[in-house]
């Protein structure tokens, strides 16, 4: 379970990112949190991920409050938490099997282990035949399936997607989401930060609405928080 | 960390060879500041061997007292073993001292004629000191015994002096231009590698997003500094060895009244000590110079 509680993030220019945020995520959920450009849905994405670190409140993840983990354990709290960008952020240097593997080999995984598991998720994703490919070889949607698989490689308990559709045309935006359905199909708690209204609205999934570092809605349906 | 080490030796060795422009210009940029810095040791060190050299050449000569007796000549030789900045002691009988003159007056027979059995050549000591800056305290202690068992005392003070001096103001110019140079060294490698670095920040950052550690992320990068370092110190250590061997060579040939090791530092000399702090010096340069520039790339 996600519990964020009295959330508030001021950067040092005085801007407030976020304020009292407060919300609860149960295992197994697929929840949007939607909003507009500086809203603070990737200020609260990377809170969560603990690359900023928030000015006031809590964010427990899996029990584990994550504003009181030390550094050197934050490489370990990762590992359990997939992460998706809108601009995929592939290793143009390595290939498409290469570049899900290396999520394997940086948490220290056996090779035979990692030689089994990537045909597998390359086949879920639906690129089973563009493992050789390099990224410049893709189309957007591609490399967005090879950053998909990247994050569940090493089967996370929740996955982070940072507007993973916003480079995409409303075709490859759609199979993203249906293999973010599948992957929440398998238990995974999936969150995404977006601003497609189309897509929020055909997936009816839950919604929190940020506006201006606030929740304006948290609920069932599509993106119109204002109706 | 030992599980992971073929997978960094292997990341390293891919990186060097796709980055193969910039891992050449590395290693170009390690070795000419690496030949730069050989060049100025070899030299440095040459002129403090030649200094060295001309020091040891410069020692004392003590004459002993016409009236010493032998018994008591023995003992004042054991007074002058018991001082310690004394390296070496050649005694020199008056038979010896004869000959030697002999040898100076060659050629002009007349001069030592008929003065074989009573000539004026007094018995000696030439003293050799562990080094020249003891030279003013040894004649001190001698000069106590000139008037007894010493007529006189023969010591190129002034000159000595000098070399002291200049061998002084040497070693303190190489220290300066050595440190100099290593830092600047050590400036240029920071600043090829953070270009390397910079160039893949992006892939850092993804390494850390999927919860690679510090260290884990770090090891590529320093294998890959290591190498640079090394391979950028044995190129300038090879060529100048080979360089330095030859035009020794050369001047020896050329030049046969040199004896071997008397003018110029001998090459296995030099790179006894060469060899291994350049190797030191080339990883040294490699590790320090891959972690600073990766330090400020692993806050993600």
């Amino acid at each position: 379970m996600i519990e964020v509680i009295n959330l508030n993030k001021v950067y040092k220019n005085g801007a407030v990112a976020l304020e009292g945020i407060n919300f609860k995520v149960e295992d197994g959920e697929f929840v949007f949190i939607v909003g507009s450009s500086g809203s603070g849905k990737s200020t609260l994405l990377k809170a969560m991920l603990k690359e900023v670190n928030v000015t006031k409140g809590i964010i427990i993840i899996n029990g584990k409050d994550i504003n009181k983990l030390k550094k050197g354990k934050i490489p370990y709290f990762r590992r359990e938490i997939g992460i998706v960008f809108q601009d995929f952020r592939l290793l143009p240097n390595k290939t498409v099997a290469e570049n899900v593997a290396f999520a394997m080999e940086v948490v220290g995984a056996k090779k035979s282990e990692i030689r089994k598991r990537v045909p597998q998720v390359l086949a879920m994703v639906g690129l089973q035949n563009k493992r050789k490919a390099y990224p410049n070889q893709l189309s957007g949607g591609e490399q967005q399936r090879v950053a998909l698989a990247r994050a569940i490689i090493n089967k996370p308990q929740y996955l982070l997607a940072d507007e993973p559709t916003g480079n995409l045309d409303p075709n490859n935006a759609m199979g993203i989401m249906s293999l973010l359905e599948d992957i929440n199909g398998t238990g995974t708690t999936v969150i995404v930060a977006s601003h497609a209204k189309e897509i929020v609205d055909v997936m009816d999934k839950r919604v929190i609405a940020l506006e201006n570092g606030r929740i304006v809605k948290d609920s069932k349906g599509g993106y119109n928080y204002n109706v | 960390m030992f599980n992971n080490i073929w997978y960094f030796i292997k990341e390293a060795g891919v990186n060097l060879f796709r980055n193969r422009l910039m891992t050449l210009a590395s290693i170009l940029t390690v070795s000419s500041s690496t030949l730069i810095l050989i060049i100025f040791f070899i030299l440095a060190s040459n002129i403090n061997y030649i200094l060295s050299n001309f020091e040891n050449s410069i020692g004392m000569t003590v004459y002993v007292s016409e009236e010493l007796s032998s018994e008591e000549n023995l003992k004042f030789y054991d007074k002058l073993l018991e001082i310690e900045t004394i390296s070496e002691i050649v005694y020199v009988s008056k038979k010896e001292a004869f000959e030697k003159a002999s040898d100076i007056f060659k050629g002009n027979d007349n001069v030592l004629k008929g003065l074989e059995s009573d000539h004026p050549f007094p018995r000696s000591y030439e003293i050799t000191l562990t080094s020249s800056e003891y030279g003013e305290d040894v004649y001190k202690i001698l000069k106590e015994y000139e008037g007894e068992e010493l007529s006189s005392i023969k010591y190129a003070q002034s000159e000595t002096s000098a070399l002291i001096i200049i061998n002084g103001v040497i070693q303190l110019i190489s220290i300066v231009l050595i440190g100099g140079l290593s830092f600047i060294a050590i400036v240029i490698i920071m600043n090829t590698i953070t270009m390397a670095v910079n160039s893949r920040k992006n892939e850092i950052n993804i390494m850390k997003y999927v919860g690679a550690t510090n260290s884990f992320v770090r090891w590529p990068f320093l294998l890959e500094g290591i190498f640079i370092g090394i391979v950028g110190s044995v190129v300038p250590l090879i060529s100048s060895f080979l360089v330095y061997n030859e035009i020794l060579d050369l001047i020896y040939k050329k030049l046969p009244m040199i004896e071997y090791g008397s003018f110029f530092q001998p090459v296995e000399d030099v790179f006894e000590i060469l060899l291994p702090s350049g190797l030191m010096l080339g990883f040294l340069l490699g590790i320090v110079g891959s972690a600073t520039s990766i330090k400020k790339h692993l806050n993600v």
